[in-house]
C-alpha cells in the first residue's frame, strides 16, 4: 500500500516537473466535433490514481507540491546565514504584522491604496524603516531629470537670473528660464505667458506660497484618479516641460545629478544607471552645447562625487542614451549617430542604448528595426518594452521586437505575463526585467498592486530588479518606497529576506558592469549589507519607531 | 548543459524552416547561456549581422508561436464562417480603437449598470447577444434572474415583507396566510406585502426592491469584504421569497428561460440545496428541493427542444465546522443516489476569505465516493500566500474537474501548468470579479494569461441578477473585449462555446447530442451573421 502511494506521490511530480507532458491529451488537435465529444476524460486520475488518496498520503503529495512551488520562487536558492536569519525574524514580523492587519481591513492596506493617499502612512511603518536602512545595490531604470526630490528642485529655483513664464495675474507657472535679461513672452498656441524674475514673484506673493506653488507643480498630485493612462502621461510630460527650463541651464544641470546621486546613496542606492534624453544645455553667456558637453559634464560631476571620502560606498553611475521614440528615420539615425560618437568619446560611461516616451502614443520598436538593427555590435540595447496591459496591440508587441533586437534588460514589461513565448526567452537568455510598481500604478496601469503582474515573476523565478522610474514626481524615496511596495504588496506572504537579498544582488548582477567591476561592487555592496544586518539585530522592537524622523531627515543631507 | 537549456524549447516541433533558422541562432546563445549562467545573455549580436528582411522572419515567427500558444488560433473557420467574423471583427476593431485612443471613457466613475446598460447598444453587443454560447457552467441558483422578475414574484398572494425604521429597511420575505411568527435576523415588523405596498406607494416600492435585489450602489463598497456583505445580505433577504416551494419551482424555470432568450443552452447550477417551505409552514426536505430542480429541468426541456440540459452542483456553505462537512458528504451520496446523472458534482461556497480553507475539510472530502466530481470555487482572492491563495493547490491536488474563478492563478505558475496539463478548465467570471472588487480594469484579469498559455477557461457570470447584468452576454463581451488579445476572433468565441460543452459534467455520449444541439444553432447564427 505504501509503495503505491510513493508511486503516486512520485508521478505528480513528475507531471509537475513536465516531464509527463501532455500525456493526457494529444497536442494541436484538430477541430473536429468528435474532439470535443471526446477528448475530456481522464483529467485528475492521472495525478491521483483511480481512487482517492487516504488523508496522510494526500498531505504528502501537497507537501511536496507546495514545497516545490515555493522552490521555484525568487530568492529561494539563497542560503541565510546565523546573522540574516535573526534579521530575517525582526523584518518578517514587521510584514506579517502589515499583512495580517491588511486581511482584517484591505481597505487600509497600504499597498491596495493609491501611493499619494498612503505616502506618509507607509513613512512610517517600522517595516518601510527598515527598508530604508537596506542596501538595496541599484536602481538600473530611472529617468534623469526625475531622481533628485522636490526639495532640491525647490533649491535650485533659488538661483540667482531665474526667470517663470506666468500667465497674468495668478501664481502660475508655464515655464522657466535663466537669462540676464526678460526673455520674451511665449505666445505659442497653449502657451501664453509673460516672464517675471522669480526673486520678484517670490517677493511679491510670499515665498512659502510660490515654493508650495512649485512643489505641487512638479510633481504629480494630488490626482489619484486620472481618466485614463493618456491623462496621467499628458501631466506627466508637462512637469518634464517645466522642468526643462531650469535643469537645462548648464550649471544646474551638473548640480541637480550630484544632489540626487548623494540622496540615492542616502536611501541605500550604491548605483545608478540612468536614462537620459541628452538635452542640449545653456548659459548665460550664450555657449553653444551639443549633448556631448552633456556627458561629459555628467562624467566630470561623477568624478567629482566619487573623489569625496564620505561617497566611498559609492560604486558609481553610467547612463544609457535614450532620446524619444517618436521621430521618424531620420531622427534615428541621427541619435545613432550621436550613440556612436558617446561610444567613443566615453566608453566607460555609456551603459547602452533606448527609445523613451509614452509606447503607446509613440512608434512601435519595429519601426525602426532597419536602423537599429545598424548599431555597432558593442553597443548594447536597454529597451522599455510592454508598460501596457492592451493585450495585443503593437505597444505590447514592442516586447518581442525588445528581445528579437537583443536588448539586456526589459524595462516595464508590464505586458510579459500574456506572452508566454517571450517570456520563456526572457528567463532562458537571463534578460532582466526593470519593474516599477510605484509608477505602474501612478500611471494608471494597475490599481491594487496585489494584482501587479510582478507577483508571477516572483512566483517563478524570473530575473527581476527593482526600480523606481521617476520617483521625484511622486515624491518617493530614491528606491525604498518601490521596495516596500514589492516585498508587501505584490510578493507572496512568506515571501522573506532571501527575496529582498537577491533584488539587492540582482541589480548588481544586471547591471552593465564588466564582470571585474561587478566584483568590486558586490564587495562594496557587502559592507553596507553588513552594517545593515548589524543595525537590524541591535534595534529593539521598543525602539523601531524612535528612527521613524531620521528617515525623513535623510533627505537634503 | 546546453542540452538541458534547450529541453524545454518548443520550436523543434514545427520543423518549418523559418523556425529551423530561429532556433539555429537561440541554440548559440543557449550554448553561451550554459558556459556563462549569470552573465546575460544577449541575441543582438547573431542578429545584428543579419538582414532585416531575415529579422522580419524570425519576428513573424515568435509572433507565430506565441499565437498557437493561444489554443484558440488552431480552431479552424469555414468560409461562411470566415464572413461572419469579418462582420464580428469590423465591430471589435471599432469598440477597440475608440478604447486604446481614449480609454477613460466608459471606465470612470460611473456605476457599472450605467456601463452595461451603454454595452447594450453596442453593435457588438446584440452579435454577441444571439450568439449560441453553449453553456453556463458557473452561477448559483437564486442570482439568475432578472430583478424585475423579482419584483414580479412579490405581487404574488399571501406574501409578507418584514421592515425595520418605519418600512425604509426590508429585512426578510415569507409567505404565509397568518402573520408570520418566526424571527428574522434582524428585529423588524411583519405586513402583508399589499399594505406595505399601498402604505410606501408602489413606484417607491418598485424602485426600492430593484436596488435592494441588486448590489448597487457598488461604489460604496471599500473593500472585497464590504462587497461580500451586502452580497451575502442579498441572499438572505430573498430567502423568505425563493424558498416558498412554488416560487422556487417558478424562478428556476424562470432563470432557465431567461438563460435560453441570452443564447445559452446549458446549464450548470450550484446550489446550497435549502429547505423549502409549504404555505402552512411546513419544511420540506432537500430531495423535495432537488425534484423540483429535475422535474422543472425535464419540463423546460419539453417545451424548448433546442436546449439541451441542466445539471446541479451541490454547493453548501464553506463556513462550517470540518465536521459538519461529514453531512454534506451524507447529502451529496443520497442525491447521487436517486438522481445520478443529474448531480453534476460536489463544491464548497461562501467567501473563501471568511470560510475555511479547502486543506481544513481534507479528511471530510477523501471520503467522497469516487464516482462524484468536485468543481471546487478556489483562488478568488487577490491575497498572495494566504490559505485562501492555497485553495487553488488543495482544489488540483483533491482532483476537481474545473476551478471556479481562480483569480489568483498568476501567482501559481505551476498549478496553472497541471491545469493544462491535465485538462482542467478555469471558470473565468470577469463581471462578478469587478463588481466584488478584485480587480477594476479587465485589461489586468489574469484570464488573458490563461488565454494566452492555452490553460482551457469557459466563461461564466456568477450572479447575474446581482448586479443586472444579461445572464451571460455581459460576461463574454468583455472577455472578448477587455481581455482577449486583440487578434481574437471568432475563432475564439467559437472555442469558449465549445469549451463549455467539452468541459461540462456530461457523460461522452450525453456531449456528443449536446454538441450536434448546440451546432445547429451556431450554424444558424452564422449564416444570420454572414448576412
Amino acid at each position: 500500500m505504501q509503495q503505491r502511494y510513493n508511486l503516486i506521490a512520485l508521478l505528480s511530480l513528475c507531471l509537475c516537473l513536465g516531464l509527463a507532458e501532455s500525456r493526457t491529451r494529444p497536442k494541436a488537435l484538430p477541430i473536429t466535433k468528435y474532439v470535443y465529444t471526446t477528448g475530456s476524460s481522464s483529467h485528475v486520475e492521472s495525478l491521483l490514481g483511480t481512487s482517492r488518496p487516504s488523508p496522510e498520503a494526500y498531505k504528502t503529495v501537497r507537501n511536496a507540491f507546495a514545497h516545490y512551488e515555493e522552490s521555484r520562487s525568487l530568492g529561494y536558492d539563497l542560503e541565510l546565514d546565523s546573522r540574516e536569519v535573526q534579521a530575517n525574524e525582526t523584518i518578517m514580523k514587521a510584514k506579517i504584522n502589515e499583512y495580517a492587519e491588511g486581511e482584517i481591513t484591505p481597505h487600509l492596506f497600504n499597498p491596495s491604496q493609491h501611493i499619494f493617499k498612503v505616502l506618509d502612512a507607509i513613512n512610517k511603518t517600522e517595516l518601510f524603516q527598515l527598508l530604508r536602512h537596506m542596501p538595496k545595490g541599484a536602481v538600473l531604470h530611472a529617468h534623469d531629470t526625475a531622481l533628485a526630490s522636490t526639495k532640491v528642485l525647490i533649491e535650485l529655483t533659488y538661483k540667482a537670473d531665474l526667470w517663470i513664464c506666468q500667465q497674468t495675474g495668478d501664481l502660475s507657472a508655464e515655464a522657466m528660464r535663466f537669462a540676464k535679461e526678460k526673455p520674451a513672452a511665449l505666445t505659442d498656441a497653449g502657451q501664453n505667458c509673460d516672464w517675471s524674475l522669480l526673486s520678484d514673484v517670490r517677493r511679491e506673493r510670499g515665498a512659502e506660497a510660490v515654493d508650495e506653488y512649485l512643489a505641487e507643480r512638479l510633481t504629480l498630485y494630488p490626482t489619484t484618479d486620472f481618466l485614463d493612462n493618456n491623462d496621467a502621461w499628458t501631466k506627466f510630460m508637462k512637469i518634464f516641460a517645466l522642468l526643462d527650463g531650469l535643469l537645462m541651464y548648464a550649471p544646474v544641470w551638473g548640480e541637480y545629478y550630484y544632489k540626487a546621486l548623494e540622496e540615492f546613496l542616502a536611501d541605500g542606492v550604491q548605483y545608478l544607471e540612468f536614462r537620459t534624453l541628452l538635452p542640449t544645455l545653456y548659459d548665460l553667456e550664450g555657449t553653444v552645447y551639443t549633448p556631448l558637453d552633456t556627458v561629459r559634464i555628467y562624467v566630470e560631476t561623477l568624478n567629482d562625487f566619487m573623489s569625496k571620502s564620505e561617497n566611498s560606498a559609492f560604486i558609481g553611475s553610467r547612463m544609457i542614451y535614450a532620446p524619444l521614440r517618436n521621430t521618424d528615420t531620420e531622427g534615428m539615425l541621427g541619435y545613432i549617430n550621436t550613440l556612436k560618437e558617446i561610444k567613443e568619446k566615453y566608453p566607460d560611461f555609456l551603459a547602452g542604448f533606448d527609445l523613451v516616451g509614452q509606447e503607446e502614443l509613440g512608434k512601435p520598436l519595429n519601426v525602426f528595426i532597419d536602423q537599429l538593427l545598424q548599431v555597432p555590435d558593442d553597443i548594447d540595447f536597454y529597451f522599455h518594452a510592454g508598460e501596457t496591459n492592451w493585450f495585443g496591440s503593437t505597444t505590447d508587441e514592442n516586447l518581442i521586437d525588445a528581445l528579437l533586437l537583443g536588448t539586456k534588460r526589459i524595462g516595464h514589461g508590464f505586458g510579459l505575463v500574456k506572452h508566454p513565448v517571450v517570456l520563456d526567452l526572457v528567463k532562458k537568455l537571463n534578460v532582466a526585467i526593470e519593474v516599477s510598481p510605484v509608477s505602474n500604478q501612478v500611471l494608471q496601469l494597475v490599481s491594487d498592486f496585489r494584482n501587479h503582474p510582478c507577483a508571477q515573476f516572483f512566483a517563478d523565478g524570473y530575473p527581476v530588479v527593482i526600480s523606481s522610474d521617476d520617483p521625484s514626481f511622486w515624491k518617493a524615496t530614491p528606491l525604498s518606497h518601490d521596495f516596500y511596495i514589492a516585498f508587501l504588496g505584490i510578493a507572496s506572504q512568506h515571501a522573506d529576506l532571501r527575496l529582498l537579498k537577491k533584488l539587492a544582488l540582482n541589480s548588481i548582477q544586471y547591471s552593465s558592469l564588466s564582470a571585474d567591476a561587478k566584483y568590486d561592487a558586490l564587495s562594496k555592496w557587502q559592507m553596507k549589507w553588513d552594517e545593515f544586518l548589524d543595525y537590524v539585530n541591535n534595534v529593539s522592537p521598543n525602539g523601531a519607531t524612535s528612527y521613524s524622523s531620521h528617515g525623513q531627515s535623510i533627505i537634503g543631507t | 548543459m546546453s542540452s538541458i537549456c534547450f529541453q524545454n524549447f518548443k520550436f523543434a516541433s514545427p520543423a518549418t524552416m523559418l523556425k529551423l533558422r530561429f532556433c539555429g541562432s537561440m541554440m548559440r546563445c543557449l550554448s553561451r547561456c550554459a558556459q556563462k549562467k549569470y552573465e546575460p545573455i544577449s541575441i543582438s549580436k547573431s542578429l545584428r549581422e543579419n538582414s532585416p528582411e531575415a529579422y522580419a522572419i524570425m519576428r513573424e515567427a515568435v509572433i507565430k508561436l506565441e499565437r498557437q500558444s493561444a489554443r484558440f488560433t488552431n480552431v479552424l473557420l469555414s468560409p461562411k464562417e470566415q464572413a461572419a467574423n469579418e462582420v464580428i471583427m469590423r465591430e471589435k476593431n471599432a469598440e477597440y480603437n475608440k478604447g486604446y485612443l481614449e480609454p477613460g471613457n466608459g471606465n470612470t466613475d460611473e456605476p457599472p449598470y450605467l456601463v452595461l446598460n451603454k454595452i447594450k447598444e453596442t453593435p457588438l453587443y446584440s452579435l454577441l447577444q444571439k450568439m449560441p454560447k453553449g453553456g453556463l457552467l458557473h452561477a448559483h441558483d437564486t442570482a439568475i434572474c432578472s430583478s424585475a422578475y423579482l419584483v414580479e414574484l412579490t405581487y404574488r398572494k399571501h406574501l409578507w415583507i418584514c421592515t425595520k425604521n418605519e418600512g425604509a429597511d426590508a429585512i426578510a420575505f415569507r409567505f404565509s396566510k397568518e402573520k408570520p411568527t418566526m424571527k428574522a435576523t434582524e428585529e423588524c415588523s411583519w405586513e402583508p406585502m399589499e399594505e406595505f405596498r399601498e402604505r410606501r406607494g408602489e413606484a417607491n416600492v418598485i424602485k426600492y426592491l430593484l436596488r435592494r435585489f441588486s448590489m448597487y450602489p457598488v461604489s460604496s463598497y471599500a473593500t472585497n469584504n464590504a462587497a461580500w456583505q451586502d452580497f451575502m445580505s442579498i441572499f438572505m433577504l430573498l430567502d423568505g421569497l425563493l424558498l416558498f416551494a412554488p416560487v422556487w419551482r417558478d424562478y428556476y424555470y424562470n432563470a432557465l428561460t431567461e438563460l435560453h432568450a441570452d443564447g445559452v443552452q446549458y446549464l450548470e447550477l450550484r446550489s446550497v440545496m435549502p429547505n423549502l417551505y409549504c404555505i402552512n409552514g411546513e419544511q420540506l426536505d432537500i430531495m423535495d428541493t432537488m425534484e423540483i430542480y429535475k422535474s422543472e429541468t425535464e419540463r423546460f426541456k419539453a417545451n424548448n427542444p433546442d436546449f439541451i440540459d441542466a445539471k446541479l452542483i451541490y454547493a453548501p456553505l464553506r463556513i462550517v465546522e470540518p465536521k459538519v462537512c461529514e453531512d454534506y458528504i451524507k447529502n451529496c451520496i443520497a442525491f447521487k443516489k436517486n438522481y445520478s446523472t443529474f448531480l453534476a458534482g460536489f463544491d464548497l461556497v461562501g467567501q473563501e476569505e471568511l470560510g475555511r480553507p479547502l486543506i481544513d475539510f481534507v479528511e471530510q472530502l477523501l471520503k467522497l465516493p469516487e464516482d462524484i466530481n468536485f468543481y471546487f470555487h478556489a483562488g478568488e482572492t487577490n491575497w498572495y500566500g494566504t490559505s485562501i491563495d492555497e485553495n487553488l493547490v488543495d482544489a488540483v491536488l483533491l482532483g476537481t474537474k474545473r476551478i471556479g474563478h481562480g483569480y489568483a492563478i498568476i501567482k501559481h505558475p505551476l498549478v496553472m501548468n497541471m491545469l493544462k496539463q491535465l485538462d482542467i478548465a478555469v471558470e473565468v467570471c470577469p463581471v462578478s470579479n469587478q463588481v466584488l472588487q478584485l480587480g477594476q480594469d479587465y485589461h489586468n484579469h489574469p484570464a488573458a494569461m490563461l488565454i494566452a498559455n492555452g490553460v482551457p477557461i469557459v466563461i461564466s457570470s456568477d450572479d447575474p441578477s446581482f448586479w443586472w447584468a444579461s445572464p451571460l452576454t455581459h460576461d463574454f463581451y468583455y472577455a472578448f473585449l477587455g481581455i482577449a488579445p486583440f487578434h481574437a476572433d471568432l475563432r475564439f468565441l467559437k472555442q469558449m462555446a465549445m469549451n463549455s460543452i467539452r468541459y461540462n459534467a456530461m457523460a461522452e455520449e450525453e456531449k456528443k447530442k449536446a454538441f450536434e444541439k448546440w451546432q445547429k444553432q451556431w450554424d444558424k447564427w452564422i449564416d444570420d451573421v454572414a448576412k
